[in-house]
């Protein structure tokens, strides 16, 4: 039996759970409530004992492989020390698990204290989005770097982890308290922007600026090398971006959802009285993206084998045949689904009103309940700050080098600075202070997966990224 | 457009090329190094500016409330509070025993000298002060991070085994690098390296000292990857390491079938006599044969002096023995490689100072997160010979906690039902 069995176990739980809470949009049984919660609940607590049983996989590996290197055997403290020193989130698979471990408990705790509609559903889709790409992953343990190897791992690990999920959730719940919030917020306004916001987002997935500049959208390329996949990154760190392959179809298809995107929720800002300028703009940025979607899906599921141009590339890699897949943007496709998923929600927000701002708590509690998420975020984003320079002073000798992972926490931990000042000290409650909470969101998004998309260089935090 | 915060000013100038009026904008706000450049230097200095200025603003209005209370629950400051609660009693010792239960601090403490019949205490009310600690807290780690940067030491040096240097590679703006003299000499006795049995590093460490001249050795140490050696301030941490291509020793065991080992290390082409009158020589090493990894040729010279050879492999101890077969059997045990070491040399003035910011940081968001300022309020008045009680509380942030607070101190009370209502 493997970790790994468990973790299927769990996310079977959450897509049964989610099902049920699909159910309870339209039928509100408390019913069905109780036993969507049961059901997360103990999947969560099955989460919870895979991870500990991955640990002590992970740490047995570890003795036996500092065993063989030292030549005794260990005893006593040593045996522990070695046992414990792979904690269950040391490479990208394991955090990605991880991750979803952080937003089912944010998720239960919110769900406990608040029982907010709708952001259980959101919730368990961030999580079960986390656990996708982790199964995109290579999950086989491998013995700790020697960087890794430090009590630090612990508490910066599980502070960021808890961080990020309570600023995804306590985002969705600022977005409910603008839908919510009908007398302050103007429905157009609400959609206009969020039109634009999922335009930023596309932007940023399709890699920045460099869709634009190189009319292409990258794709890494895979290849299978006896049993593995080999993929080009993992070869020459240095040289893999020039391996991407641009997709130059998808590339312009990206484009125009981004302007399309950008004009229509201009336009829909300016026209604020007409009701069919909504609706229709709503529905076509969905259709163009649901396309996209389904465009990047058929490329990847296909598999087709793929010609690998230039001299050099035939030189430096391995034969192929090459091929793209899912494994080849991962994160592009996660941040596609989150794209997807905003536009849903604004749809249900525009076209089906009843099932969504009538099941929605007051808009006080809604912006407590993310006042406090966020707190407990900005809270948690200092310690990951003050562990990740302690650590970073004792492991590398300076406390701060604006490594692009730390640059992002630290916008990150700024983001909500602003956010607690609009509240409490300038007194701006309501909207303004909603909108940075969802503004949160992408920063938490390009500070955790720069690296990963692209938009950044690799930098000093590479370990989890694979 | 973004740039790339990790490459360096030369790799900045190759590719945009002098004259071009956006190489000198980009020249001008340094964009090959934004995160040192004058304009973002200034923008943290305005911002610890605005935080001093904000700070300076809104702390004679906390202080002064704090310092002075208003103690006094007339019935205009009643006004202005959410949480009050009156009862009737009938003894004005009854009405003290309600007040007692009520307030968290003994009567005598709470009882105000100016006016009798009022009581005031206050609970964790420095906590109000909680946001100012963590905005000195960030000046803290403002200010010693700019003298830090100013005046701190972020190098690189490699030292082979058996060697002593005193200069380290460091980077000026832009990351051009420049040699720097640290004044004293850095050597380094012995690296190890062990590794798993894919070749991956488990770890590595090096055997350093440091010397004022080249013949002394003082203050030995070894140093691992979170272990470092700390020196007039400086501190040399273990971050790579390299090999230096030269003359290699190699560890075999050669092992009989009696079940006899024995480990000899040798460099190539020196014979090692076995009992049985052979001679082995290790005649060449692989890096990698043929995608098995490290490997050794062994030659074999017999006792009437016939030559062989035959391979044996790191990654496959027990190779020679079941293929070979025969008298005894060889394993390849190590090479030993002779290494660099690469160490990182940082020296970060006040480095205490930044870690005693984020201690304060941390006590400041205790105080601001976990801490809730309260004040209780109490009044005893007769009227109509009855003797009236009145409760209050004011918070100033986490209001529903208080409002908890205030809830759980009400149904205590004596003489009052369970809701909190005269009995």
């Amino acid at each position: 039996m493997h970790s790994t069995s468990f973790y299927n176990l769990s996310t079977a739980g959450y897509v049964v759970s989610l099902a049920i809470f699909a159910l309870h949009v339209v039928n509100t049984r408390r019913l069905l409530l109780r036993a969507g919660i049961l059901i997360v609940a103990l999947s969560f607590l099955v989460q919870t004992a895979g991870m500990v049983f991955r640990w002590a996989e992970a740490g047995f590996l570890e003795v036996i492989a500092a065993e063989r290197a030292v030549g005794q055997t260990l005893f006593g403290w040593s045996w522990f020390v070695v046992f414990t020193q792979h904690p269950p989130w040391s490479n990208l698979y394991e955090i990605m698990i991880y991750m979803s471990w952080g937003i089912i408990m944010v998720t239960l705790a919110c769900e406990l204290r608040w029982q907010l509609a709708w952001v259980r559903q959101m919730g368990i889709i961030l999580a079960l989005l986390a656990l996708g790409m982790a199964a995109l992953n290579d999950a086989t343990i491998k013995p700790l770097v020697p960087a890794l190897k430090s009590w630090w791992i612990m508490i910066h690990v599980i502070s960021a982890s808890i961080a990020y999920a309570a600023g995804a959730i306590a985002a969705w719940i600022c977005l409910f308290a603008l839908m919510k919030d009908s007398d302050r917020v103007k429905k157009s306004t609400l959609i206009g922007l969020g039109l634009m916001a999922v335009a930023l987002l596309l932007f940023a997935l399709a890699g920045g600026p460099r869709l634009f500049l190189d009319q292409a959208y990258y794709v890494k390329l895979l290849a299978h090398a006896g049993d593995t996949v080999v993929n080009v990154m993992d070869m020459t760190k240095e040289k893999a971006a020039s391996y991407l392959v641009p997709m130059p179809g998808i590339g312009i298809l990206m484009m125009v959802i981004i302007v399309a995107h950008l004009v229509f929720g201009a336009w829909v800002i300016r026209s604020s009285n007409n009701a069919n300028a909504k609706a229709w703009s709503l529905l076509l940025c969905f259709s163009l993206l649901f396309l996209v979607m389904l465009l990047v899906l058929w490329q990847d599921l296909r598999a087709a084998p793929f010609a690998v141009q230039g001299e050099m590339a035939h030189h430096l890699l391995p034969a192929g045949p090459w091929f793209i897949s899912f494994k080849s943007h991962p994160w592009s496709l996660g941040l596609l689904f989150i794209a997807l998923l905003i536009e849903v929600m604004l749809m249900i927000y525009l076209l089906w009103p009843k099932l969504l701002i009538t099941r929605l708590p007051s808009v006080p509690l809604l912006e407590s309940a993310a006042y406090k998420a966020i707190s407990l975020s900005f809270f948690l984003m200092t310690v990951v700050l003050i562990t990740g320079a302690l650590w970073a002073h004792y492991a590398w000798g300076r406390y701060w080098a604006w490594d692009p992972k730390e640059t992002g926490a630290l916008a990150i931990w700024v983001t909500y600075a602003i956010y607690l000042h609009a509240r409490r000290t300038a007194g701006l409650s309501g909207p303004f202070s909603s909108v940075i909470g969802v503004i949160g969101f992408f920063v938490i998004i390009v500070g955790f997966l720069g690296v990963n998309l692209g938009l950044f260089a690799g930098g000093l935090h590479t370990y989890g990224n694979s | 457009m973004s740039y790339d915060q990790t490459t360096t000013f030369e790799e900045f100038y190759d590719k945009h090329p002098e004259g071009k009026l956006s190489t000198h904008l980009l020249s001008f706000f340094e964009l090959y190094d934004a995160f040192h450049s004058w304009w973002f230097s200034l923008a943290i200095l305005l911002l610890a500016m605005n935080l001093v200025a904000c700070s300076i603003e809104r702390l004679p209005r906390i202080y002064f409330d704090y310092v002075r209370p208003r103690p006094y629950l007339t019935n205009r400051r009643l006004l202005g509070l959410t949480l009050k609660e009156s009862f009737k009693v009938k003894t004005l010792a009854d009405g003290e025993a309600l007040i007692q239960v009520y307030l968290p601090t003994t009567l005598e403490k709470a009882r105000l000298k100016k006016r009798r019949g009022y009581y005031y205490c206050e609970r964790q009310g420095l906590s109000r002060f909680g946001v100012y600690v963590v905005h000195i807290a960030l000046l803290i780690v403002m200010f010693s991070s700019i003298y830090a940067t100013q005046n701190g030491v972020d190098g690189h040096m490699v030292i082979e085994e058996g060697q002593r240097t005193r200069f380290i590679t460091r980077r000026g703006p832009g990351g051009v690098s420049y040699t720097d003299d640290l004044g004293f000499y850095v050597g380094c006795d012995d690296f190890r390296l062990r590794t798993f049995v894919d070749n991956t590093p488990m770890e590595f460490e090096s055997d350093l000292f440091v010397a004022h001249n080249m013949t002394e050795k003082l203050h030995q140490k070894t140093v691992r990857v979170n272990e470092p050696l700390t020196y007039k301030g400086y501190n040399f941490y273990q971050s790579s390491y390299r090999p230096v291509a030269s003359e290699k020793v190699v560890e075999i065991e050669v092992a009989d079938n009696s079940g006899h080992q024995e480990r000899h290390r040798v460099r190539l082409n020196s014979p090692i006599e076995l009992a049985s009158k052979e001679t082995l020589v290790v005649e060449k090493i692989y890096e990698d044969f043929a995608g098995l990894g490290q490997a050794l040729r062994i030659g074999k010279k017999s006792r009437d002096g016939k030559e062989t050879f035959f391979h044996i492999f790191r990654r496959h101890k027990d190779y020679d023995r079941i293929v070979r077969g025969g008298q005894y059997s060889v394993s390849f045990l190590d090479a030993d490689q002779k290494y660099a070491t690469g160490l990182s040399i940082g020296k970060v003035p006040g480095i205490e100072a930044i870690f005693f910011g984020f201690l304060v940081l941390m006590m400041g968001l205790y105080m601001c997160f976990f801490m809730t300022p309260i004040r209780y309020f109490a009044r005893l008045e007769e009227r109509d010979g009855e003797i009236d009680v009145t409760l209050a509380a004011l918070g100033y942030r986490n209001l529903n906690v208080v409002k908890e607070i205030f809830n759980k101190r009400l149904k205590g009370l004596p003489f009052t039902d369970r809701e909190g209502k005269n009995a």
